[in-house]
């Protein structure tokens, strides 16, 4: 195999005299012609990222310079797409670090020098990996969601690991989130006619419809939640040995943060100009708050996607007969020193004490967007099967110590199948300005009720809560809205300006954690609420 | 005198000691496992007179403490068991409560007064509620009282043996060190008829760690006797017993547990026998024991029996298949969702061979304790063992252990180097004395904590390094 910079090079090569003959500059129309290929994700031979570098690959490549300054292009063509996209996920997005953040360093005397070293240190004495030759950056159960998985599937068997199934090379690139680059799809997305396709024709040549935010937001959940199915797992035994705690995730600050590689569609001049019907197909809604919108989404999707991993798992964890894996704990409800005080704290509604409870920042906000609202035509039926499934699903938790996997399985797959149907409720309101103020005001009231209720807050609810109140914020004011008091509390961005190792990162995370009182955070909230009146 | 020691054993235990260590109205509860062994005396049936038929002034209610006669003024003066049913009084106790959702206050509650006071059981309503009645009486841990009160003080009764005493008159042979300490063990471990579980420490009770040397010279806990069945090895003996017996009976407990298993209202696995700190912890680095321990455990598991099993192996003197099988025990207490069953059939062999080797250490400290106790180079080799066992061959981390397994480590030298000085003060290694102090400081809790927040493990092994290389070179030539 040549090295990775002699194949990005030839790639470039080939972009540019593709680009220069390109068909949609100058040439006919591109015919649509149905790909050949089904639909089924996996099915694409991957190409590589370095196939996107070319024209994708910001400034200095001749292919944005041809393209993007091409004479008499009005308006310039970047107004649709930046092309900058490679350049900023390379030198912005840690995406591009996945892989680098899995190889394990070890200092002069042998001993590990950074998290992956020490994990693969303590996995490998693990009684299952003893004797075997295990490592970090080459076993599947890793690389499904530090490097691209060309044939997505479970992890089925760790020992066949690596092989030609993932590319290393590149840690998260285009095509972990994009698909499966093919043939069809270099081919066709270049050409006159693509924009005008349909999602589902351009998924049938690989393409990903990540325009669609509960598309979007369930291909970042399938590693930042989880998802068994394409074998992304992060379980207990990996936390342990010294995995980062996943944070809770929130659609829109997530892509603010990556930090965007793309025009946002509300900024998006091109997308506007468009006919109607075209503007369906980047699901683009006029007249609508697009962040509030992919909020409401986005914390669906969330929920969705943690349900539908523990389902997964109690499904085969009550065959195995094992214990639920802790992974799908509230980690700090376990993972903090005992103090005196918190004795006289009251429990959770409906959570025995001594009964380990399930993460559950997915849910807290979910409740106030599944709020009737514009949702009256079903007089808020939705949010009443949401409460009747949850309470059935804590029970089955409550049942004994890490709930009983049989009957944790079943509420979790009904509530999976709860989302559709809530999906499709939530696609149905229109989030004007009016939508967006009365999901904020909704916020704001579930966290004056929280401050009555007096009940046990953890860190990563109140964070989730706080990203959708600044998601929201910024929006209706149009402002990036700075506030240093809810930040202290809750870190609003996902990661300062500096890049800065895993271990820093980790290290600050904990003290968050930690040091996160909840009435500190109400307080800073409200603050934050006063500060800004939507009108 | 040492007393290092004992403020820690107060951190760890002492709200939990508020009274607690009494036998059930029927004593066979505790003894009807096992078969034939030293420790299993059939006692008759008879009913409780009442703590105050012990109380005159010319028998167990003189002035003073320890003295032979003022039995009764201790307990009440300075023994914590007193206070056992006052306590279920106090907001704590009526929080508790509230948080398991009992249907009757803590001081009314069977589930909480079949330890904190027996009596009040049968007693009647209109006494309860009054903070004055006692909690755990005199009747509760030397049984009722009915056949010996007026026997038991003429000299024909005195030259009675312990069994005699016993099995003719209901008088409970606290003597027997193997049956002392398993009475103590039926509160502060459990039985099939009492536990603290998780359930009930997550609403605020206080965890149960006993470790009977340790409890029983607790500042807050003044004995009404003196060990006059023994002689200066008494802790010494004192310490093995008590491991052995406290692990039998934890892991009487567990099967106990796991046969209920099978109805899934009753909590399985009981985390309560799994390290607390383990899990209760802030998740910051330099507070870990992973850097320190060499672990054979799967990384983020459960880890089992952490305080009842991590000194058994020298209490038990190196009997390889007792050993084998505690270490099979953890291992399927690691993931025991599998088959309770299985865990309950090998926790029954277990227990063979724990009631096999109490009754071995029980016939030898009445036969040698006195007459022939262990000499200083006997306790000086128990120490060493133990501090080799707490770490790697190679001395350089610890083996499978937390603050759980530190702390019994700690606690079994402490009980020795005590033992040390009785047996023969001039010879007892001075150099050993500080590092004890310093251990026992490091693992003490910081104030409002219920955990060893803030506590450094590399610190402690360093400690455990120093005790292990002392007694390894008993002589001091290096």
């Amino acid at each position: 195999m040549k090295p990775f910079f002699v194949r990005m090079f030839a790639a470039l090569a080939i972009s540019a005299s593709l680009l220069a003959s390109i068909a949609w500059i100058e040439g006919p129309q591109g015919n649509a012609q149905e790909p050949k290929q089904p639909a089924v994700n996996g099915n694409f031979e991957s190409l590589s990222a370095i196939h996107c570098i070319g024209c994708h690959g910001g400034p200095d490549t001749p292919a944005y310079k041809a393209y993007s300054q091409k004479e008499g292009a009005r308006p310039p063509r970047t107004d649709f797409i930046l092309l900058t996209e490679y350049h900023t996920w390379k030198n912005d997005d840690i995406h591009s670090e996945a892989h680098k953040n899995i190889e394990p360093k070890l200092s002069a005397d042998g001993k590990p020098a950074n998290l992956a070293g020490k994990m693969q240190e303590i996995l490998s004495k693990s009684p299952a990996r003893v004797g075997k030759d295990y490592h970090v950056d080459s076993a599947a159960e890793c690389l499904t969601c530090h490097a691209v998985d060309r044939r997505p599937g479970p992890v089925s068997s760790p020992a066949l690991a690596a092989g030609d199934r993932f590319n290393r090379e590149t840690g998260v690139s285009c095509e972990a989130c994009h698909g499966l680059v093919s043939e069809e799809w270099i081919g066709q997305h270049i050409q006159r006619g693509w924009r005008e396709q349909k999602p589902e024709a351009k998924l049938k040549s690989g393409q990903i419809d990540l325009r669609d935010p509960h598309t979007k937001a369930m291909k970042c959940a399938s590693c930042h939640i989880g998802n068994k199915e394409e074998g992304k797992f992060v379980t207990h035994e990996m936390y342990a040995a010294g995995h980062p705690p996943l944070p809770p995730f929130e659609l829109v600050t997530y892509s603010r943060d990556q930090p965007r590689h793309f025009i946002a569609n509300r900024d998006n001049k091109a997308l506007k100009a468009m006919e109607a019907k075209l503007q369906a197909n980047f699901h683009y809604r006029p007249d609508e708050m697009q962040d509030t919108h992919d909020f409401a989404v986005g914390t669906l999707a969330a929920f969705e996607a943690t349900m539908k991993l523990l389902a997964e798992d109690a499904k085969s964890t009550a065959e195995s007969g094992n214990l639920l894996d802790f992974a799908h704990f509230d980690c700090f409800a376990c993972h903090h020193d005992l103090k005196i005080e918190n004795e006289s704290r009251k429990p959770r509604p409906g959570v025995v004490p001594g009964r380990p409870v399930m993460r559950p920042w997915a849910t807290e906000t979910l409740q106030v967007v599944m709020e009737p609202g514009a949702k009256k035509d079903d007089g808020g039926k939705a949010k009443i099967e949401l409460k009747t499934l949850m309470t059935r699903l804590t029970d089955s938790f409550n049942v004994r110590p890490f709930g009983d996997p049989n009957s944790v399985a079943k509420e979790a797959t009904a509530l999976a199948k709860w989302c559709e149907q809530a999906k499709a409720d939530i696609l149905r309101v229109k989030y004007t300005r009016e939508e967006s103020i009365n999901l904020y005001r909704g916020l704001a009231k579930h966290l004056s009720t929280l401050r009555t209720d007096g009940v046990y807050l953890d860190h990563d609810t109140a964070q989730q809560m706080a990203w959708g109140l600044v998601v929201i914020q910024e929006e209706l004011s149009g402002l990036k809205k700075e506030s240093p008091a809810l930040d202290q509390v809750v870190r609003l961005r996902l990661r300062g300006t500096e890049r800065e190792t895993v271990e820093k990162r980790l290290t600050s995370r904990y003290e968050q954690i930690y040091g996160f009182k909840r009435d500190s955070f109400l307080d800073a909230a409200d603050g934050f609420l006063k500060a800004f009146d939507p009108k | 005198m040492l007393r290092m020691r004992l403020t820690l054993l107060l951190a760890i235990s002492f709200a939990c000691a508020i009274g607690i260590l009494n036998l059930p109205a029927s004593a066979e509860v505790q003894h009807k496992s096992g078969s034939g062994e030293s420790s299993e005396y059939r006692f008759p049936k008879a009913s409780h007179t009442g703590s105050l038929s012990c109380a005159s002034a010319s028998c167990h209610a003189s002035s003073g403490s320890v003295r032979a006669g003022s039995e009764y003024t201790t307990w009440v003066n300075s023994d914590p068991h007193f206070r056992a049913y006052s306590v279920l009084l106090d907001p704590p106790s009526r929080r508790i409560a509230e948080k398991l959702k009992l249907r009757k206050p803590a001081h009314e509650s069977q589930l909480c007064l079949n330890c904190h006071a027996p009596s009040a059981l049968t007693a009647p309503k209109a006494v309860l509620n009054r903070p004055t009645l006692p909690g755990v009486g005199c009747e509760d841990c030397h049984g009722p009282a009915e056949k010996y009160l007026s026997t038991h003080y003429q000299d024909d009764f005195k030259r009675l043996t312990r069994t005699e005493k016993a099995e003719a008159h209901g008088l409970f042979p606290t003597k027997d060190l193997s049956f002392r300490v398993r009475m103590c063990a039926s509160c502060h471990v459990g039985d099939a008829s009492r536990e603290v579980n998780h359930d009930m420490i997550a609403a605020g009770h206080p965890r149960l760690a006993f470790e009977y040397t340790g409890y029983h010279h607790s500042k807050k806990y003044t004995r009404h006797w003196e060990e006059s069945a023994y002689g200066p090895d008494f802790e010494a003996r004192a310490w093995e017993i008590g491991q052995v017996a406290s692990a039998r009976s934890a892991v009487a407990l567990t099967v106990h547990r796991a046969e209920r298993a099978k109805a899934q209202r009753d909590p399985w696995p009981e985390l309560a026998e799994y390290s607390c700190y383990a899990c209760h912890r802030d998740l910051k680095a330099g507070e870990s024991w992973a850097p320190v321990v060499q672990s054979s455990r799967t990384p983020g598991s459960l880890p089992w029996g952490t305080w009842y099993f991590s000194t058994a192996d020298p209490a038990i003197g190196n009997v390889e298949t007792i050993q084998k099988e505690v270490a099979e025990m953890s291992r399927l207490m690691e993931n025991p969702s599998r088959d309770p069953r299985l865990v309950a059939q090998r926790g029954k062999q277990l227990i063979v061979h724990f009631d096999a080797r109490l009754r071995h250490l029980q016939n030898s400290a009445d036969a040698n304790s006195r007459s022939h106790p262990y000499a200083a180079a006997d306790i000086q080799k128990s120490i060493s063992a133990i501090a080799r066992h707490g770490l790697t061959d190679d001395g350089t981390k610890f083996r499978n252990l937390d603050w759980d397994g530190a702390t019994q480590h700690y606690l079994a030298i402490a009980a020795h180097y005590y033992s040390w000085a009785e047996v023969d003060a001039s010879s007892r290694d001075p150099r050993l004395r500080q590092p004890l102090a310093d251990l026992n400081g490091l693992l003490e809790f910081p104030k409002l904590y219920n955990s060893p927040k803030g506590h450094d493990p590399a610190q402690i092994l360093k400690l455990f390094q120093k005790l292990r290389t002392d007694t390894s070179d008993p002589h001091g030539t290096r």
